[in-house]
């Protein structure tokens, strides 16, 4: 399971979503050579059982989405590992987008959306120090 | 898997360039709403396990020199970090800011340096 901790509502975590995947494309490419694109990436963390919860350092998130890599991959996301950390991943929310010929606006807040679609109900964090 | 960066030895940037790019700055409109120092993503990580953003999300670019601790804000909360490193490689005016989250809140903080004060004489 991965996880990524959210504001209330949906519609909260699609602009969330969209917004960290354009500043991501904005910043890094993944691939080689003729091969390089974009990188739309959605920070995710894999939640695994044990004492420690990856939960718990969103104390002001009021919920979280959690679902499968392989729910995300069937849904034609690539989950990509990234750097030192083994629990954290990136999905890649726009595939094949070059910095010629980016992804619009539009075509990033569809994917988001697709993603937490995929993702299922927003869940509360059973972390979550707020009122 | 990489060995992870040490977090207390800090890339210094120059003065002049800090100074270069505080005056064509300016200020994110969330960060200064928020009252925050700098605006991220808690989830990002990269590929030293450092979490990143852009010194354009900051509220004040001297406030985010390499070496400083500061307030993140984000859509789910205010995050202390330390700033690690600018990284020009993407951009000379707008370079990655690497930060060490800290796990710790603001909050706790606060209460704990409020009770490492002497008592007043």
């Amino acid at each position: 399971m991965v996880i990524r901790a959210t504001l209330a509502t949906r519609a909260e975590a699609v602009a969330d979503i969209a917004k960290d995947a354009r500043v991501s494309a904005d910043t890094y490419v993944v691939g080689q050579g003729d091969e390089v694109e974009l990188l739309y990436g959605v920070s995710v963390f894999a939640r695994r059982p044990g004492p420690r919860d990856v939960l718990e350092r969103f104390v002001e998130a009021p919920a979280y989405l959690e679902v499968t890599v392989g729910v995300v991959r069937a849904a034609g996301f690539s989950v990509l590992p990234t750097g030192a950390n083994p629990d954290h991943f990136d999905v890649q929310l726009v595939s094949g987008r070059t910095e010629s010929q980016p992804a619009s606006e539009q075509d990033v807040a569809a994917a988001a959306a697709r993603l937490v679609r995929v993702a299922g109900d927003l869940l509360p964090n059973p972390f979550y120090a707020g009122s | 898997m990489p060995e992870r960066r040490n977090p207390w030895a800090v890339d210094k940037v120059d003065p002049a360039v800090v100074e270069r790019i505080a005056v064509t700055h300016t200020p994110d409109p969330d960060a200064v709403k928020m009252g925050v120092d700098i605006i991220g993503d808690p989830h990002r990580e990269d590929d030293d396990g450092f979490n990143w953003t852009r010194l354009r999300f900051a509220r004040n670019v001297a406030d985010v020199a390499p070496g400083s601790t500061i307030v993140m804000g984000s859509s789910i909360g205010r995050y202390l970090a330390k700033v690690i490193a600018w990284d020009f490689e993407v951009s000379d005016e707008d370079p990655i800011v690497t930060l060490e989250l800290l796990p710790v809140t603001p909050e706790s903080v606060e209460r704990a340096l409020a009770r490492s004060r002497p008592p007043a004489a």
